[in-house]
């Protein structure tokens, strides 16, 4: 019963609305701290990357440690790359990362099995390419943004990673299983509809 | 324990419908726009009755069916009806959204009513078939505006959200005389769908 209450308080607490900031996070305690509110505050790469991590943990312990590893790394390097480009958005990315939630959401819903070498792959893949956008939301942010901010995001990834594949790995329940489908399948519902909403726009979006 | 069951998917029925009702709440005065982040889309399939009933319609039947349908309709509704949705977002035409809205409350409100317990083979593909004409309906009203990711990860939850409300409803059916209870239910959701289909020929 306690299990179940915090599980609801959870559910409640993460549809909590999120201020859009469109300018870097001032978290008061310093750029490492503002790049890493980034990542909590900026819906597509946090949704992105909890997708992910739901996809490469229920296939395994193995995938979920290289998913921990990986997608950091890709992350860092990616959103390196997306500071110091002088790019300010991209449709094709837009495209991009709403096609992953739709991939790796129908993925988990279906409940595909994969060898951890794909996980592994996807990680690196799509990590990198949550990592650019982010890097290049860093940069619209805070034209000042610098490394400091990268690593805090990049440290807010390796978090976000760790509990959700440990979460993952740890509950081995039916019932756990069946939250996790229904989740992906929410992942996925949710790239369809932003897809349509990029494309339809012509990728000028509020968001 | 059977008891204590359908107590704790009782209470849990009762949580998803105040996590429902909350945003009509907050944002009654405050949001002009309407359309516009998590909330807004948390809102929006809750707009009209047409697509509540139809989506508690789908818990209530997955309930009737039992495991594995239990949760296997609610995790293909919101993949088709996001599939409607991105139709309509693109401008593609679906013939007689209306129509097939209001059908799918008739049809769900009969097999609850009788009872029937099709097979996933065809209870999945039925199910996704009534979530492309929801989805299409929502899609052709949303305002590119909006936060896309937001705006579309509220609209799923909610969604999601309705179909728990029905498995949680749905629970009644282990109560004694709750099949008659959950029969009758799909009556209601039978004469909803009627009255509905009525004012999409009207």
């Amino acid at each position: 019963m306690r299990r179940s209450a915090t599980g609801v308080l959870l559910a409640v607490a993460l549809c909590a609305p999120t201020p859009s900031h469109a300018h870097l996070v001032n978290s008061g305690l310093g750029p490492f701290y503002d790049g890493a509110l980034h990542l909590m505050l900026t819906p597509m790469d946090l949704v992105g990357l909890v997708t992910l991590s739901l996809f490469a943990a229920s296939q395994g312990a193995e995938a979920g440690r290289l998913l921990v590893i990986v997608t950091p790394i890709a992350w860092f390097l990616a959103g390196a790359i997306g500071v110091h480009s002088q790019m300010t958005g991209s449709f094709a990315i837009a495209i991009a990362n709403a096609g992953t939630l739709v991939l790796l959401g129908g993925s988990v819903a279906l409940e595909l099995k994969t060898s951890s070498t794909v996980a592994a792959v996807a990680a690196a893949v799509f990590g990198g390419l949550l990592g650019f956008q982010s890097g290049v939301e860093l940069r619209a942010a805070d034209a000042d943004a610098d490394w400091v901010a990268l690593i805090g995001t990049v440290a807010a990834v390796l978090a976000v990673t760790v509990l959700v594949s440990a979460l993952i790995i740890s509950y081995t329940a039916f019932s756990f299983r069946v939250v996790q489908r229904v989740l992906g399948s929410w992942a996925a519902a949710t790239g369809l509809l932003s897809l349509g909403w990029i494309v339809g726009s012509g990728g000028n979006l509020a968001g | 324990m059977a008891k204590l069951h359908v107590f704790r998917l009782l209470l849990a029925t009762g949580i998803c419908a105040a996590v429902v009702q909350f945003p009509e709440a907050a944002f009654a005065h405050v949001e002009g726009e309407a359309v516009s982040g998590f909330f807004s889309g948390l809102s929006h399939p809750i707009g009209g009755w047409d697509h509540i009933l139809a989506m508690i319609a789908v818990g209530l039947w997955g309930a009737l069916l039992g495991p594995p349908a239990l949760w296997i309709l609610p995790i293909a509704f919101p993949i088709a009806m996001a599939a409607g949705g991105m139709l309509g977002l693109l401008g593609i035409p679906v013939p007689w959204v209306e129509i097939g809205i209001a059908v799918s409350s008739i049809v769900l409100g009969l097999l609850i009513l009788t009872n029937m317990r099709l097979s996933l083979a065809v209870a999945i593909p039925l199910v996704m078939i009534f979530a492309l004409f929801h989805g299409h309906a929502h899609g052709t009203e949303l305002s590119p505006r909006a936060d896309a990711v937001l705006y579309s990860l509220g609209f799923v939850v909610a969604t999601g959200l309705l179909h728990a409300l029905g498995i949680g409803v749905g629970a009644v059916d282990k109560l004694p005389m709750g099949r008659t209870a959950l029969r009758a239910l799909g009556g209601g959701v039978l004469l909803g769908g009627t009255y509905f289909l009525i004012g999409a020929f009207a």
